[in-house]
C-alpha cells in the first residue's frame, strides 16, 4: 500500500520549471511512465509537455473515455514526446546558421 | 596474398576519398542553397515592399479626396486591415516560413495562445480536416521562436487539470505579423494577377 500511495502523491520537481508537478490525477501510464520520462526531456520545454500531457489526460478522463483507451493514447503522447526532443536536440546540433541571423 | 592487400589497400583509399568527396560536396551545396534562398527572400521583400507602397499611395490618395471633401485635413487613416501594415522603414529580414509553419503562425494570429489551444483552432477551423499533431506542434514552433517569428511566455494562471505546470503561450513577433502579412498580400496579389 506505501509503494502506491508514494507513487500517487510523488511531485514532480523537474530542472527549468517554477511549480511541482503533481502528476497523481493521471493515469497509470502518466503517474509512472511519464514521470520518468519527463527528466529526459529538454528543461526548456519539459513543463510546457508534460502539462500538455496532463490536461489531455484529465479532459479525456472527465469525457469518460475508458481507462485503457486513455493509457494507450498517454502511451503513444509520451513516445511522440521522446521523438521531438530527440528531433529539437538533434536538429539545434546540426544548425548551420553560418550567415548568422540579421 | 599480396594482391589481396594491394586490393584491399586501393578499395579502402577509394572510400576514404569518396567519402571526403560526399562530405565536402555536401557543405558546398548547403552554403550556396543557403545564399540562394537569402537571395530569393531579399527579392521576394522587394517586390512585396513595392506593392505596399502602391497600396499605401493608393489609400492615401482615397483618402485626402475625401478629406478635401470635407475640408478637413486629418491623418491618413487606413482600413482595419492596414492598420497592423508593415512598416517599411524597419528593417526586416525575415527567414521565410515553410508550409506548416505558416498554418501555426496564421493558428496563433493576433492572439496569445498555448500548444494545445493553437492545435484546437486548426481542427476547429477546418471541421475536422486538418490536424497538427503533438509530433509536428512542437519542432514547428521551436524553429519558429529560432526563426524569430514567434515569442513565448509562461502564463501565470494556475490550472488544477495540469497538475501545476504553467502553460506556454506562444505570440507573434514584428517578424511574424510581417510574414503572415506578406503571405495575405501576396495571395491576395495572385488572386488579382493580370498578364501583361
Amino acid at each position: 500500500m506505501p509503494s502506491n500511495q508514494s507513487s500517487n502523491t510523488r511531485a514532480l520537481s523537474l530542472p527549468g520549471s517554477r511549480p511541482d508537478i503533481d502528476c497523481s490525477s493521471g493515469v497509470w501510464v502518466v503517474r509512472n511512465i511519464a514521470q520518468m520520462v519527463a527528466y529526459t526531456l529538454p528543461s526548456k520545454y519539459a513543463e510546457e509537455w508534460l502539462g500538455d500531457l496532463l490536461e489531455v489526460n484529465n479532459n479525456l478522463i472527465q469525457a469518460g473515455v475508458p481507462r485503457w483507451k486513455i493509457n494507450a493514447i498517454a502511451l503513444l503522447r509520451i513516445a511522440q514526446l521522446i521523438w521531438v526532443a530527440c528531433q529539437i536536440t538533434w536538429s539545434d546540433f546540426i544548425d548551420t546558421d553560418w550567415d548568422g541571423r540579421e | 596474398m599480396v594482391t589481396k592487400s594491394f586490393f584491399n589497400i586501393v578499395f579502402l583509399s577509394f572510400i576514404r576519398s569518396l567519402s571526403i568527396i560526399v562530405f565536402l560536396s555536401v557543405i558546398v551545396f548547403t552554403s550556396i542553397q543557403r545564399r540562394e534562398n537569402k537571395a530569393l527572400i531579399t527579392l521576394e521583400k522587394w517586390s512585396m515592399r513595392t506593392y505596399l507602397n502602391s497600396l499605401q499611395q493608393t489609400v492615401k490618395v482615397e483618402y485626402m479626396s475625401n478629406a478635401r471633401q470635407q475640408s478637413e485635413v486629418k491623418t491618413a487613416r487606413a482600413a482595419p486591415e492596414e492598420q497592423l501594415a508593415i512598416n517599411s522603414n524597419a528593417p526586416r529580414k525575415i527567414k521565410k516560413p515553410t508550409p506548416r509553419e505558416q498554418l501555426v503562425l496564421f493558428a496563433i494570429g493576433y492572439h496569445e495562445r498555448y500548444g494545445l489551444e493553437i492545435q484546437r483552432a486548426i481542427k476547429d477551423c477546418s471541421n475536422g480536416s486538418e490536424s497538427i499533431s503533438v509530433g509536428s506542434l512542437y519542432p514547428t514552433l521551436h524553429n519558429l521562436e529560432k526563426k524569430g517569428l514567434v515569442t513565448s511566455r509562461f502564463g501565470d494562471e494556475v490550472v488544477k487539470e495540469r497538475g501545476g505546470a504553467r502553460r506556454r503561450y506562444y505570440s507573434l513577433t514584428e517578424d511574424g505579423l510581417y510574414a503572415i502579412k506578406s503571405i495575405q498580400q501576396y495571395q491576395s496579389a495572385l488572386l488579382t494577377w493580370q498578364p501583361s
